[in-house]
């Protein structure tokens, strides 16, 4: 008896542990203030961007700090695990309010925070569209579910240098945006992942194309449906053995958003975002046919509304490569290849991606740019040779799933 | 003829008792690995196995047949005063790990116990499939151990703390060093020992791992942080 | 040798052997079928999921002297099945069935705890197969799933080669994170003895 119950006992200890991950939501603007404020206008936004110092709280952020509007957004980010503070912001009388939330990108602990620039400490100069360098953010963080009240305050340091500024780096956000194992409350590859990619400080997004049984062209990254992706359905297998309507009826992603098509993807990032670049890349040989049609499309429809908008097709192995440089014209078709250099020249492509394990490969970029061509790395996370890639390396554009790491060390060049 | 017949039974009772003997008689402290017996001074006992682990699915992105496969061997030899000397190396064939250290084992009848301490050097390298990577790594285990002696097996536990010593790694040209946190995490397992046939005797083992960076997966470099649960299951020969 | 003697001597290792049957000194060779009920047990949330069906197993055991043994194992288990009638989605009305099915590849362990009871433990992989219909296309696919399974059986001796029994098996698979619990039948039959 004790031999059984002792079995018993271990096996349960062992079999009761799990990876699930409890996320915490906090608790912003209960009282709904933003909704009295005035929305700041585009010239008044790129006044407040730049490098500022951490007078209070380097404890949660570091000394430093970038701040830099995207589309509807105020972005804080820092090189302190990662962290990133997300803002909606809005100004009353003279002087401007902010409230959101905090997060470290490489674990879950997060909370809210809220902010306020005074009149005379920048707020009516930037209300009223002027250039100014003295600009204090007075605010508090809290942690979890609490209310927010450990101070918080910024003080502008300096611009962006004139390198940062002119030059046309691409910050890759993976998968959309992020992944589902960054926890951040929306699933990879989905719409709802598009939309909020620019908080992150994000310029472009990469995002992964398959086909349905009936030849509708969809995002999602893994060859099958699984429960790393999506929640438990009644149907399993590989996903190409399934038609749209079944996909898409059947399968929900893993916070509960719909599987979208490439054509809505796509067309939420012309009509939608500021996003500059989108990697296509084809997960599926047969689906190359469809994103091509699909880029071209929509390639034609950005430059009818002036839209700065590359696509390119991703070619991650040799089969996709082999596919593309049998397609007619291949050679007008924009593409990414990540294979050697001959094969991105045989292809025409525009952009080299080599895998960032090899290096910095700083020669091989050289030869890229002197070809005219640019050149990205993937998938970078590690903080400390992202800081050495940005600083060390010559990329155009660096792949990541924690951008807002990438756009902290992108900025305080 | 009684002479005879005499000499026959002898060597039926001889039988018999030795078929007894063989078939339950055994002095587990000759033959376990997990057991936390004394040993003698220069007693040897080794062990060669097998593990498998259900590595996350957020780090791997996959939920496979594929089980990270480990290859072990360990070796036990007894000192004088109640110690003994471990070591051991574990490889997945692109990632080693070597281990060392001293244990004290205490055994009161049935029930053993020991404490120590391992060091461990581990250190992989990838040439294929885009990378271009070497990295190696200094890591600490101080470990618990428990055990019972039943008639025909033993059961024991045994718990570990884990800490990064040092780590480094070096991808092309780029290089960074220590970078993981001091307290990597625990791990606890159950082993099992008994003979399978005549007195070969095997283990097995389930392992529960939590712990930050499980250095077997070192080349999915994980940034994200938290604790990973990697259940392992061992089957184990002891030699 | 007088035949008394003889006699004598034959009754020793006779008595001999048996001691050593006794004290499981003979290997064999088993072959194990079950056959019973399953339940499926997940957190699907479906009025109309079907989760009571058919377990079976098939496995070939080695049983050395001690009280371990090591074998393979395959069956059969469903899992569960769904009919809806008139089904809304976006793209119109439908009819809507599913099931799923399961084919086990294992290495199995076995402890004796007592003469009659064993404690089965094993892992592998699961053939997972996955059918239905919906919009008039058929539903197929099947893939593969680690996961292992634990019983408890209680079997009894009728003669030297056949025992009969009962067992209760926990199955889970990973890779629908599901599990089922199953009662089955058991008849092993001892096919080879050295």
């Amino acid at each position: 008896m004790k031999k059984i119950l002792l079995t018993i006992a271990s096996l349960l200890f062992i079999y009761s542990c799990n990876n699930e991950v409890d996320i915490v939501n906090p608790v912003v603007d209960p009282s709904n203030f933003l909704a009295q404020t005035k929305p700041l206008n585009f010239d008044s936004k790129l006044i407040m961007d730049g490098v500022y110092e951490v007078v209070k709280g380097a404890e949660l952020l570091g000394d430093q700090v970038v701040i830099k509007w995207n589309r509807d957004r105020l972005s804080i980010f820092s090189g302190k695990n990662g962290g990133y503070i997300i803002l909606e912001g809005g100004y009353l009388d003279s002087v401007i309010f902010f409230f959101g939330h905090w997060r470290y990108s490489t674990n879950t602990e997060t909370g809210a925070a809220s902010f306020y620039i005074p009149a005379d400490e920048g707020g009516g100069e930037i209300i009223s569209g002027d250039t100014t360098t003295t600009i204090r953010l007075i605010g508090t963080y809290g942690f979890g579910n609490e209310i927010a009240n450990q101070p918080l305050v910024f003080k502008f340091k300096r611009e962006f240098s004139q390198e940062v500024k002119q030059g046309n780096f691409d910050i890759l956000a993976h998968r959309g945006g992020g992944r589902n194992s960054e926890y951040l409350g929306v699933s990879e590859n989905s719409i709802e992942m598009i939309n909020i990619a620019e908080r992150f400080g994000t310029t472009g997004v990469e995002i992964d194309a398959r086909l349905s049984k009936d030849g509708v062209a969809f995002l999602y990254h893994d060859n099958d449906i699984n429960l790393r992706l999506t929640q438990k359905s009644l149907i399993w297998g590989d996903i190409e053995n399934f038609t749209w309507a079944q996909l898409r009826t059947l399968v929900i992603l893993k916070n509960g958003e719909k599987i979208p098509s490439l054509r809505e993807a796509l067309e939420f990032v012309l009509e939608e975002t500021n996003l500059r670049t989108v990697w296509l890349d084809t997960k599926d040989v047969d689906v190359l046919p469809t994103s091509i049609a699909l880029q071209q499309e929509i390639l034609q429809r950005a430059a009818q509304m002036g839209r700065d908008l590359k696509i390119y097709i991703g070619l991650p192995a040799q089969d996709v490569y082999d596919a593309f440089v049998a397609y007619p014209g291949f050679q007008d078709v924009p593409s990414l290849c990540e294979l050697s250099l001959d094969q991105v020249r045989q292809a025409n492509s525009k952009v080299w991606a080599p895998r960032w394990t090899q290096g910095t490969q700083t020669d091989a970029v050289q030869q890229m740019h002197a070809e005219g061509k640019k050149a990205f790395v993937w998938t970078l996370d590690e903080p400390s040779y992202i800081e050495q890639f940005v600083n060390d390396g010559e990329f155009d554009g660096i792949l990541t799933n924690y951008p807002t790491i990438l756009s902290y060390y992108h900025y305080i060049k | 003829m009684k002479l005879l017949l005499r000499s026959h039974l002898l060597f039926i009772l001889i039988c018999v008792s030795t078929a007894n003997v063989l078939a339950q008689q055994f002095n587990m402290n000759e033959h376990t690995f997990f057991y936390p017996h004394t040993y003698y001074s220069s007693q040897m006992i080794s062990s060669l196995g097998l593990s498998t682990a259900k590595l996350p699915e957020d780090v791997v992105e996959t939920d496979d047949v594929f089980r990270a496969p480990l290859f072990s061997y360990r070796l036990k030899y007894g000192l004088p005063k109640n110690f003994v000397a471990e070591g051991g190396v574990e490889t997945n064939l692109i990632t080693f790990h070597f281990s060392a250290g001293p244990k004290w084992n205490y055994q009161f009848d049935k029930l053993g116990f020991s404490v120590g301490a391992d060091i461990a050097y581990w250190f992989g390298k990838l040439e294929q499939f885009g990378f271009d990577t070497k990295t190696s790594g200094w890591m600490m285990y101080p470990n618990l151990s428990a055990g019972y002696k039943f008639d025909k097996f033993t059961v024991s536990v045994k718990s570990e703390l884990v800490f990064n010593l040092a780590e480094s790694s070096k991808n092309g040209e780029s290089e960074i060093s220590n970078d993981l946190d001091f307290f990597n995490g625990w791990t606890i397992g159950v082993y099992f020992e008994q003979p399978l046939w005549n007195d070969q005797f095997v283990v097995l083992g389930i392992r529960s791992t939590f712990l930050n960076f499980y250095y077997p997966m070192w080349a999915a470099f994980s940034t994200f942080d938290r604790t990973y649960y990697i259940p392992e299951a061992t089957f184990t020969f002891i030699l | 040798m007088k035949l008394i003697n003889k006699i004598l001597v034959l009754v020793v290792l006779i008595a001999c052997t048996s001691f050593a049957q006794l004290t499981d000194s003979t290997y064999s060779l088993t072959a194990e079928f079950g056959a019973g009920y399953s339940r499926y047990f997940t957190t699907m949330d479906y009025n109309d999921l079907n989760k009571n069906g058919f377990s079976g197993t098939v496995r070939v055991m080695w049983n050395p002297e001690h009280l371990l043994s090591v074998g393979l194992e395959t069956g059969y288990q469903y899992l569960y099945s769904i009919d809806i009638s008139n089904y809304d989605t976006e793209f119109g009305t439908t009819d809507f069935s599913a099931s799923m099915y399961t084919i086990p590849i294992f290495i199995m362990f076995s402890m004796k705890v007592t003469p009659n009871i064993r404690f089965n433990a094993g892992t592998g992989m699961y053939l997972l197969f996955n059918s239905g219909n919906m919009f008039d296309d058929a539903l197929e696919s099947n893939q593969i799933s680690i996961g292992g399974h634990f019983g408890v059986a209680y079997t009894y001796p009728i003669n030297k080669n056949i025992s009969v029994g009962g067992e209760l098996l926990y199955s889970y698979f990973s890779k629908i994170q599901d599990q089922t619990v199953a009662l089955q039948f058991v008849f092993v039959y001892k096919f080879l003895e050295y």
